[in-house]
Parts: structure tokens; sequence; C-alpha cells
């Protein structure tokens, strides 16, 4: 039977009419039906000496004289899922706009484009001069609504957040206006909800202007998650029950997160949370608090930190009440009066903590009871040794989560039972440190807080997971050794051997090393190891480069030639910024093989090629580095041999509930049929 | 491997098709989502549907009635999700085919008819919105499809083991489709 969130994924926000032609509701882009287009494949080949590439450029309809409505487009400012938006000049004023057209509405339903141009109507309502204004809402002679609105001469905050960021006075005065503007539109009861600094434009004396007031579900122009999940807004800056719950129930406050999450940014130049991808970026914004402002500049003020931490608060009830209340505490911030945000206590943060967590900290609180008897029973009694003993056990102890067979796609399989037992029974013969199997059956840990559990449960102090497969007559076995205080990766090995116990011989050795049981050692050449979660490896200490790289990222994700050569560019500097920026060569590595599919002019798989190598040579263990090299091979045809590295890829990362989708339902079918 | 383990043997040797395969590997999936429902709270609900690998695939905007599709089944939603990324696909590679040639409008206003039926075209609007002579419409949309039903094609092309089953899996996944209304 289906899960429920099965559905959902194929649940559209929009209801679609029947196709005319089939009854079909089933609806690709631009409202097209599935069905109908399938159909279109049938059937023999009709011959003829014409070819699309000939007829398009006898054609007289070049991009460049294109109208619409009253507007004369110039060019394309931005292309996204849903919609494009050109520079663009209105007829008889000669004013130059910004144009935004949707795309992907389902041009069958007249009801979608009735809300959509209500909805648009209530957003060019918004008066104030820190919102960008909305001149027109129109529909194009193909019945596609548009509407055109200023055009932004100073470009947006992710053009000048490099510059802003040597300058936090501009950066907190700049976000004061805004979280005023925002205040003003909240009271007209319209919520952004896709702040990011993507949509904070700013005017031709720099002055900031709010775009997309209320449109954000309309355009989602950046967000590479779309309706399939139901999530509407930009990873890094939407508040964590943004992701989690109906948009329906959102309020204010989810506004004010953005909001502090593009202070964040403006300041310590970086978002709060940074991923390698947007799922890992969202769950993270769920999972743990936002890191503390001065941690990353410890010379901004603290007072900003407090400010940040009070907007990026993971309860909705805790951030500041409104946007005007946030504006209010940047404007004394700036006039050097005290703010009123303080900063929240230890056991607030516990209370707020085991509200979230009741069970857990229930437990947690009934140990500390116990443990407060325990302890003065046991200065007067014989049992003081054996705590002691218990406490230095568990200091060294390692619980063993059931390995996952990828050969079999299962964690209960004889091959993950013996993987697993060998590593058991390897640790019983190591002294120093205890081994437990774990007592949670069937458990598949995928997170930080399933790795805390686990490690709890068993009063370990390290969990130890991993997967294993078979690679040419070898077991591959990627070993994950995680913290359980911290939940966090303290180090990941890959190794191929004849047998495992032989593994986890040499696992042990790791281990005890990590652990500080016993001193460094020499691995053999058949292990590569890192010290640390692998998300950790490829990036740079230079915040612009990484900055480049995000930007390169994210117009990576729009899949649009354009914006694939704009990815191609930013990778480009963030490499000439830090010359051993791993993760951008990998980048650029799948960035120049997407363009391979479609332009021959040049040449570059062998761009793509050499970008890949060097990211192998610069970080051996990044998982990204795999991905490119499977993408590389797909493409010449490799198909056999691209598996290999997507699957080392997917063992590589300790986190599997994203990579995991890739193996199990990416089309790794496309080439791996043929091995069949 | 993956794909010389047990999984393999287990795919249905008389339809020699990956999907098959695959649909196995979605209910050991979904099965693992219901698992982790638990950790819904944590936002985890939207965490284990997403099919499109951020970097392999493009953002979809697949979409269907929820009324309908809240009674398929799990192999349904699968060849219905399959078959809107095969068709997805075709229509990009379309689209950035004609963004090559300065004349990514033309797709904008045409690929509407790409699933229309020739008779259900008006291509004097089209001829009014593009500024060009109905006849010249006429040649473009029947480039585009023409073009359009070769790329879908070589896109399933690469999900059969053989070309002679492509158009098997074609009507496999028309089947699907109707029987999923």
């Amino acid at each position: 039977m289906i899960s429920p969130d099965a559905i959902k994924s194929v649940r559209a926000e929009k209801e679609s009419a029947p196709c005319p032609q089939c009854g079909s509701t089933s609806r690709v882009g631009r409202g097209l039906c599935l069905n109908c287009l399938l159909y279109r494949g049938l059937g023999a080949e009709t011959y003829d000496n014409d070819s699309l590439e000939s007829v398009l450029d006898e054609v007289d309809v070049r991009d460049a004289d294109w109208r619409l409505g009253n507007y004369q487009i110039l060019d394309e400012i931005g292309r996204g899922g849903m919609g494009v938006i050109y520079r663009a000049r209105q007829r008889h004023s000669r004013r130059i706009v910004a144009l935004k057209r949707i795309l992907a509405y389902h041009s069958d339903s007249r009801e979608t484009l009735v809300r959509f141009r209500r909805e648009a109507e209530a957003a060019a309502s918004l008066d104030h001069p820190n919102i960008l204004p909305i001149y027109e809402v129109g529909e194009s002679e193909d019945g596609l609504p548009f509407f055109s609105m200023k055009f932004a001469a100073g470009g947006s905050l992710l053009e000048s957040q490099t510059a802003l960021q040597k300058d936090p006075r501009r950066s907190v005065a700049l976000m004061a206006k805004v979280a005023r503007a925002v205040h003003y539109a909240h009271a007209q009861g319209i919520l952004h909800r896709d702040l990011k600094p993507g949509n904070i434009l700013l005017d031709g004396r720099g002055e900031p202007l709010v775009s997309d007031f209320g449109l954000a579900k309309w355009l989602d122009i950046s967000s590479d998650l779309t309706r399939t999940l139901t999530v509407f807004g930009t990873p890094g800056y939407i508040a964590p029950e943004q992701a989690n719950g109906p948009s329906a129930s959102l309020k204010p406050t989810a506004d004010i997160y953005s909001l502090g999450a593009i202070l964040f940014n403006l300041l310590a130049g970086r978002p709060p949370f940074l991923g390698v991808h947007a799922l890992s970026v969202i769950q993270q914004a769920a999972d743990k608090p936002a890191p503390k402002l001065r941690g990353l500049r410890p010379t901004l003020d603290r007072d900003l930190e407090t400010i940040c931490a009070r907007c990026l608060d993971r309860e909705p009830a805790a951030r500041y009440r409104s946007a005007g209340d946030l504006a209010e505490d940047l404007e004394r911030w700036l006039e050097g009066r005290p703010i009123i945000a303080r900063p929240v206590s230890p056991v607030v943060r516990t209370w707020r903590w085991s509200k979230r967590n009741p069970k857990l900290a229930g437990s947690l609180a009934a140990a500390v009871v116990l443990g407060a008897i325990g302890v003065t029973a046991a200065i007067s009694s014989s049992r003081l040794s054996s705590v002691v003993q218990n406490a230095e056990l568990a200091r060294h102890s390692v619980v063993v989560t059931p390995f996952e067979d990828l050969d079999d796609l299962s964690n209960t399989s004889p091959s993950s039972k013996a993987v697993t037992n060998a590593f058991a029974a390897a640790f019983t013969q190591t002294t120093g440190i205890r081994a437990s199997g774990s007592k949670t059956q069937n458990v598949d840990p995928w997170s930080v807080e399933d790795w805390k559990k686990i490690g709890e449960a068993a009063g370990s102090r390290f969990v130890l997971s991993g997967s294993v497969r078979q690679r040419e007559g070898k077991q591959r076995v990627a070993v994950h050794l995680i913290e359980t205080a911290s939940g966090s990766v303290v180090s990941t090995w890959l190794q191929d051997a004849d047998s495992l116990p032989e593994i986890a011989k040499t696992s042990i050795s790791k281990i005890s090393a990590a652990l500080g049981v016993s001193s460094a050692i020499t691995l053999p050449s058949s292990i590569i190891a890192f010290d640390g979660d692998v998300s950790a490896i490829g990036d740079t200490n230079n915040s612009v480069a990484r900055s480049y790289c995000d930007r390169g990222r994210e117009f990576f994700l729009r899949y649009n030639l354009a914006d694939v050569d704009r990815a191609i560019d930013s990778f480009h500097k963030a490499i000439e910024l830090d010359a051993n920026y791993a993760l951008a060569y990998a980048l650029l590595g799948s960035a120049c093989q997407a363009r391979a599919q479609t332009d021959n002019s040049r040449d570059w798989r062998s761009e793509a090629d050499r970008a890949t190598t060097t990211a192998l040579r610069l970080a051996p263990m990044l998982p990204e580095v795999y991905r490119a090299r499977a993408g590389t091979l797909r493409r010449y045809g490799q198909l056999r041999a691209a598996l290999d590295p997507c699957l080392t890829a997917y063992q590589l990362r300790s986190d599997r509930s994203d990579s995991r989708r890739w193996i199990r339902t990416n089309r790794s079918a496309r080439f791996s049929n043929r091995l069949v | 491997m993956l794909l010389e383990g047990h999984l393999l043997e287990r795919a249905d040797p008389n339809r020699g098709r990956f999907r098959s395969l695959l649909l196995k590997a979605l209910n050991d999936f979904l099965n693992d989502a219901r698992d982790k429902q638990r950790a819904r709270k944590r936002g985890g609900d939207v965490q284990f549907i997403a099919w499109d690998e951020w970097m392999a695939e493009l953002p979809s905007q697949f979409s269907v009635s929820p009324r309908e599709s809240e009674s398929w089944p799990a192999e349904k939603v699968f060849d219905v999700r399959w078959a809107a990324t095969v068709a997805e696909r075709a229509l990009s590679r379309l689209g950035e085919e004609c963004e090559r040639r300065g004349r990514r409008r033309i797709f904008d206003v045409l690929s509407s008819c790409l699933a229309a039926e020739r008779e259900d075209v008006s291509y004097a609007n089209f001829s009014k919105t593009l500024g060009v002579p109905e006849t010249a419409v006429k040649r473009l949309v029947h480039q585009l499809r023409k073009r359009y039903r070769a790329l879908l094609r070589e896109e399933v092309a690469d999900t059969v083991e053989k070309p002679e089953e492509l158009e098997d899996e074609l009507r496999y996944l028309c089947a699907a489709l109707a029987a999923a209304q």
C-alpha cells in the first residue's frame, strides 16, 4: 500500500481540470496533459526533408523582437520552473520595467487564473517606499498571466552581499528598512513566504525594495524543491515550520525567521545553515539550533548575535512578535541604545527543548534525579566502584547498528548481519572498547537525532554505522563513527578487503585511535579515511569563494541553458579565489556535463573531465566528485562503470536520506538495464 | 554490485524492463518512509518523497488531481511518476534546442500544441501571437511535434533493454496512465 507521503508527492497545490481530449488530470509543465504527450510518441516516424532547426531559422520570430501586451521584451533576467523574468520597455512611456510571466500555470483552469490575478492585485495594492511597486497585472495573447513592476537597477542583495559584509552598520540599516516594509505588508494581511537575498532588490540609490510579496507560491523561481514537495520558499531562508506544515497555517513569524536568516547571511557571509543540497539545509534548520553569529564572526557585536538568534529560534513563538519589533531593535542598535531582545538563558533553552522532545526530556529528567540519588548512596557504599567502572566503560563503548547491504538494499540480509557480527566479534577481542548490538530493531538511522537516540539508549559514547557491497571480487565497506553526545560524525573511512574480519580488524585500529585508546596508526593502502563528516570535505575558508559556489549551485538548479552558463561562470570565479576548492571543481564538472548534452560547439566534456579529476585529486572522499564521475561515465556510454562511483558516493555519506533516493529511484535505471 | 545482487533475481524476467526492478526498490523505499513518520515533527515528511535527485533531474512540475491520486496503489504512482519524468525530459530538451537558436519564444508559445490533436490547434491565433503566416506556424508545429517525438523515444529507449521494446514500453506507460484515471 502506498504511504500518505507518496500521495503528497503527486498532489498538486492547484486542481487541474480533466483534459478535453482524454479526461486525464495528470499534468506536466505548462499544464500539458501527460497522457496525450505520451501518445505522441507512439506509431511510425513521419519523414520529410525539413528539420526543426532549419524551420526555426527561417521564421523571423527572434526572441529579441518579442512583445508582450504593451511591452517590448528586451532580455531575459531570470528563469525558473514556474516562470520567467524579462527586462522590458513599456511601449508609450518608454519606461523600463521588469516583467514576470507565469509559464507553468494550468492554462485550462480559469479559476487558477482568477486566483493568481486576485493575489497579484492584492500585492499591487501595497504602497510602501521599500516594497517594489507592481505596475500592471495582465494576460498575454496566449492567455498566460504576467505582471510588470519597477526595474531595480541595483540588482539584488545576492550581488551586493559581498560588499555589505564589510559594512555591518549598512547591512543592519538596510534590514531595518526591509523589516519595516515587511511589517507594513503583514498589517495588510499579506505574508511574503519567500524572503531571501534574491528578493531584496536595490534601486539606483541603493535603497532596498522587497519584491514578490504574496506571490512566492506562484513564482517559485529558484526553488529546486518545486511543488512535488509542497514546500514553497528557499532553503537556507525558510522557517523550519514552513518546510513542515501546510502553507495555510503560516504566520508572520515565518517571515521574521527569513529576515533573521538574511541578516545573518549579510553579517556572517553565509546563511545560518549550509549543506550540499537543499534538503539537508532544510533538515538542519528543523533539527538543530542556528549557529551563533559570533562563532563565525567573533568581532561582531553581541547584540547583533542576540537579534539574529531571536529571529532564528526554531519555536515561532520565541521569535520577535512582529517584524516591527525586529525593525525597532535594529534601529535601537544603530542608535547605540540598548536592544529589547535578551539572549536566551540555558534554562529557557532546556524548557523549549523539552517541549519539543517531551518523552526524551522525561527520561532524562528521571536519569538526573536517579543520578543524584546514586551519587549520595555511592559515597557511603561499596557501589561506588561499580558506578565509576560503568562510567569508565561507557566512555569507550560503541554501539554497532546494522550495516546496510547495498547489493540487497536491506539491513537485515545475511551479508548485512555478517558484517555487523564481524565488527561486534572484533570489538570483544579488543580491550578497552565495549561493543553492543543496536537494541532498536530494524532501525535505519539517518539523522543526527537518530544517532543520538541510539547511542543514548545503549549508553554508548559512540555509534558505528555503515554499508557494504561487492566490488571487483572484494567487499567495499564504508564506516561512519558517530559521537553520541553531538550526533556528529567523527570519522569516516572506506575500505576494500577480501574478508569481513579483515575489514573489522583494521577498522578497530582506526576506532581505537579515534577514541584515544591507542596511539595513531598507519592505515593500509586499501583504506581511505577522513576524521569528520564527509559533508565538511571540499569546502573553502574563503567566504567569497563559497558565496560564488552557492550562487553557482542556485543557478545550476534552474536547469536552463543561460543559467547553467551563469553557474559555470560562478564556479570558475569560486575556483579563481581558492584554487583548492574541491567542491567547486566537482560542481563545475557536473555543470560542464550538463552543457555537453546540448552544445557540441565547445569541448565541454574535456572541461568536465578536467574539473572532476582535479576535484578527485583534491578531495578523494568528496561524494560530489563521485557523482560527477558517474555523470561523465554515463554520458560517455560507459554505463556499467558509472554505477560504481554512484554507489561509492552513496556509501560515503552518513546521512542517507537523500542519497538513497538517488540509488533507488534515480535513472541509474538508464544505464543499469543494459547490465541485466 | 546492486544489480548483480539478489534484487536482480527478483525482477520479472518476462518483462525485462528495469522499471519493474525499481518498483521493488520503491516499495522498500516507501516502507522506509513509513518507518520514519515518527520524524515528521522535525520536518521529516518532506524528505522522503523527492524523486528527483538534485543534480540528475529536472525540477518536476508534475501534478495530478488529489482526488484521483489518493486511491492509487504505490505501483501506479511509480509508473505515472516515471512517465512524467520521461515526458518532462523530452520537453525540456526541446525547449533548450529552441533556445539555442534564439527561438525560445516559439517553444513557449507553441509547446501547448504538443499534447493537442492536430485539428484542435488554432493556427490563426498562433499566427497572430507570433506575427508569422499560418503556413509557417503549421510547419513549426509539425517540426516541433516531430522533434518532440524523437526526443521522447530517445528518453524511453534509454530505459529499455532492446530497441524493439521501445514501443511496448510507451504503450505500457500510456496504459498505466489510462488505468490511473
